[in-house]
């Protein structure tokens, strides 16, 4: 009993200080309360590893109380700020839509699925301890070597030092509040993070479609294998979709409503994405992007506004994932060490182009003839043949770039680095799944979008 | 509000039906031809859509060939025989479908969509069922060690004796006896459960000044205990020993 509790206060405290934040964030508007509840969940987890980040730059003692008083102060600290604002507050619908209602008999199939599959990831992430390569090899042990170190060790004495950290502090973390180390409770994060992600996705296609297919939306993500086994097991890749997919989604958001928060958070997130795995700082180039094309295309017409908007998208996101880079090159330069750049090996050469079969070989393996995602790519291939209505949504046309986009990064990627050689090429480990894992919702999304009914006014 | 078009919800409820025999039809038939009962074959199915795996989970075969190139084999044909039924339902200007092609083709993807993820959900229930059957009600020790078996139970009585933290090194042969990917699970594994009584530096650090020393499925492994080192720790078949430097 005592260990729930304490395991619940692990979750709460960070919600706590993500929700106070996010109240003030957003404190012109009301968010429906789960939406709240999903932001402020992903905002908790990356306040845990910034703050572990800045204590452990300064060398300052990790504990129950330095990590979790600061934050549990910030959150009283903000809720208290943005009360101030509660009388003036406007709530925002997520239902633009009218729902027919659905058969009973589909409703409570697909009702039931999804609740299988979240009952199934909350009770397989607490019952099985950590026991995957990647896991016990990096994220898990990282945490670990964090935990008892009781400050931030040595960089260079963890294995793939110049892997970020926000999965091995949170995982410390837990271990704080518990009071001792746990391969099974560590893991607790991950089904809050699919749960606060599917939240996040319902959100979003019941604002562009209706609550039927927002539900139908959920349960085409669920029915991806690797997504559900992800929320059960410690590897970063299911944060980064978290963080990324919602970086995407609060910029369509932002540029479909005009709410200046939502860009806020999708600078924190994609900020948070870059200090989950390496591979967020590259999307940073992809948000950049879309932020890019939403903003010229947006309704704001004063320079001074969209220069504004600039600075908001690109300041905090650009600075937290800087922030571990800048640390990490001063610590490894100062220690005269290359442990900290394994991972830049680019290499241009124009004789890479004939490694483009076996790239686009390796990538039609991944869709198509693996279970990790069910059918999903070929029946996003069948759904683009309504893509001439598609395109005239700004929403669409994001979504479609965004994926393209993600594509072309890792095709570069393959053709630019050695990276080829261990995810596509003669050493690969077959993990280019896990690399699709980190936009795959979007293609869910997409069908969704491309498949619902158009309205008379769109 | 915005209220939506209607969709031929009479149509889609059609397509249902005939998605769903076609599927039932298409694996009876094939049930028939490779001479598998129809309740087998099923459960091959269901085996091979659910082998979690945390980089990929791969697609098993079934009767030889891969489970999705049978699911779009299936879907091939129908799209097919529809798109050869609207043709000729066009031509003949009669009975010709409600359904655009816009709207049938998406809708057939998804329904079939639908029945795979009740299927594969199957196979989600039956892992986690023995999952739980197997782990239910132990404490974390008694998982990792049904998980690791033997390997775990060394760890937990080796390190329980040690009175400091040490500094190790692992010294193997197992790469000559198993495939490359054994020993770079075990060496995480070992690293992780012996952390933080024992820490075994990364590959090419601290080699010169070390505590103890892990032997593991190395080939005559008494020979390679260092001098002025003892065994603490071996299981009978000597294939896991630990040996720590002696006291000065």
């Amino acid at each position: 009993m005592v260990l729930w509790m304490k395991l619940i206060l692990s979750l709460l405290i960070p919600l706590g200080a993500g929700y106070g934040f996010f109240q003030y964030l957003c404190r012109p508007m009301v968010f429906p309360f789960l939406f709240q509840l999903a932001c402020s969940f992903g905002l908790g987890i990356g306040f845990v590893a910034y703050w572990m980040l800045f204590l452990g730059i300064f060398q300052l003692p990790y504990n129950f109380w330095t990590i979790g008083a600061p934050l549990l102060g910030l959150g009283i600290l903000f809720l208290a700020v943005s009360s101030r604002f509660s009388q003036q507050r406007q709530p925002i619908s997520f239902q633009q839509t009218q729902a027919d209602r659905l058969p009973f008999l589909c409703y409570l199939l697909i009702m039931a699925f999804i609740w299988v599959n979240i009952y199934y990831v909350f009770a397989r992430a607490v019952s099985m301890p950590v026991t995957d390569y990647d896991a016990l090899a990096t994220i898990a042990y990282k945490a670990k070597v964090i935990y008892y170190s009781k400050t931030l060790p040595d960089l260079s004495m963890l294995p793939h030092a110049s892997y970020p950290l926000l999965i091995p502090f949170n995982q410390a973390w837990i271990g704080y509040v518990l009071g001792s180390w746990s391969s099974i409770y560590i893991k607790i994060i991950f089904p809050f993070c699919l749960f606060s992600y599917l939240i996040i996705h319902y959100y979003f296609l019941s604002y562009f479609t209706n609550k039927n297919w927002a539900i139908f939306g959920v349960f085409l993500l669920l029915s991806s294998n690797l997504l559900i086994f992800h929320a059960t097991i410690s590897y970063r890749d299911l944060f980064l979709m978290y963080f990324n997919c919602s970086t995407i989604i609060f910029l369509i958001l932002w540029h479909r409503t005009g709410i200046t928060s939502l860009l806020w958070l999708a600078s924190l997130f994609a900020g948070f994405a870059s200090f989950t795995k390496l591979e967020g700082s590259a999307y940073l180039l992809i948000y950049f992007l879309i932020f890019y094309f939403l903003n010229k295309i947006g309704s704001a017409s004063q320079k001074t506004k969209r220069t504004k908007d600039l600075l908001i998208f690109i300041g905090p996101g650009l600075g937290l994932c800087l922030s571990f880079h800048i640390y990490k090159y001063f610590h490894f330069f100062m220690k005269n060490s290359q442990a900290g750049f394994e991972k830049i090996e680019p290499t241009f050469a124009l004789e890479h182009l004939w490694r483009t079969p076996q790239i686009l070989q390796e990538f039609t393996k991944a869709l198509f003839y693996t279970n990790d995602w069910n059918i999903i790519w070929l029946v996003l291939l069948f759904s683009f043949i309504r893509i001439r209505e598609g395109l005239k949504r700004t929403e669409v046309k994001v979504l479609l770039f965004t994926v393209i986009s993600y594509f072309v990064l890792y095709y570069v990627v393959f053709i630019a680095t050695s990276n080829y050689y261990w995810i596509v090429g003669e050493k690969s480990s077959d993990a280019l799944s896990r690399l699709v894992l980190h936009f795959f919702p979007l293609s869910t999304l997409l069908i969704v979008l491309l498949n619902f009914p158009a309205t008379k006014k769109d | 509000m915005k209220k939506p078009l209607p969709i031929h919800s009479k149509d889609i409820l059609a397509l249902a039906i005939i998605t769903v025999f076609s599927f039932i039809a298409y694996f009876y038939l094939l049930s028939l031809v490779l001479e598998i009962p129809f309740f087998s074959l099923l459960q091959k199915i269901i085996n091979a859509l659910y082998a979690p795996h945390a980089n990929i989970i791969l697609s098993k075969p079934v009767a030889g060939i891969l489970l999705p190139t049978w699911i779009y084999s299936l879907l091939l044909i129908m799209v097919c025989s529809l798109m050869f039924y609207q043709c000729l339902a066009n031509l003949l200007k009669k009975n010709a479908p409600a359904l655009p092609i816009k709207q049938w083709l998406p809708s057939i993807g998804l329904i079939a969509l639908v029945l795979i993820a009740g299927l594969q959900q199957f196979g989600r229930m039956r892992h986690f069922i023995n999952e739980a059957t197997l782990y239910v009600g132990k404490t974390e020790e008694r998982k990792d060690s049904m998980i690791f078996g033997k390997a775990f139970s060394f760890i937990q009585s080796s390190k329980m004796d040690l009175n400091k933290p040490l500094q190790g090194i692992l010294l193997t042969d197992i790469d000559k006896q198993y495939k490359e990917d054994v020993n770079l699970f075990l060496m995480a594994f070992l690293k992780y459960h012996y952390y933080p009584q024992i820490t075994f530096p990364l590959d090419g650090m601290g080699k010169k000044n070390f505590d103890c020393v892990l032997l593991y499925y190395k080939n005559n492994p008494l020979e390679s205990i260092p001098e002025g080192f003892h065994i603490h720790r071996a299981t009978n078949d000597m294939k896991y020993i630990l040996a720590v430097k002696d006291s000065p």
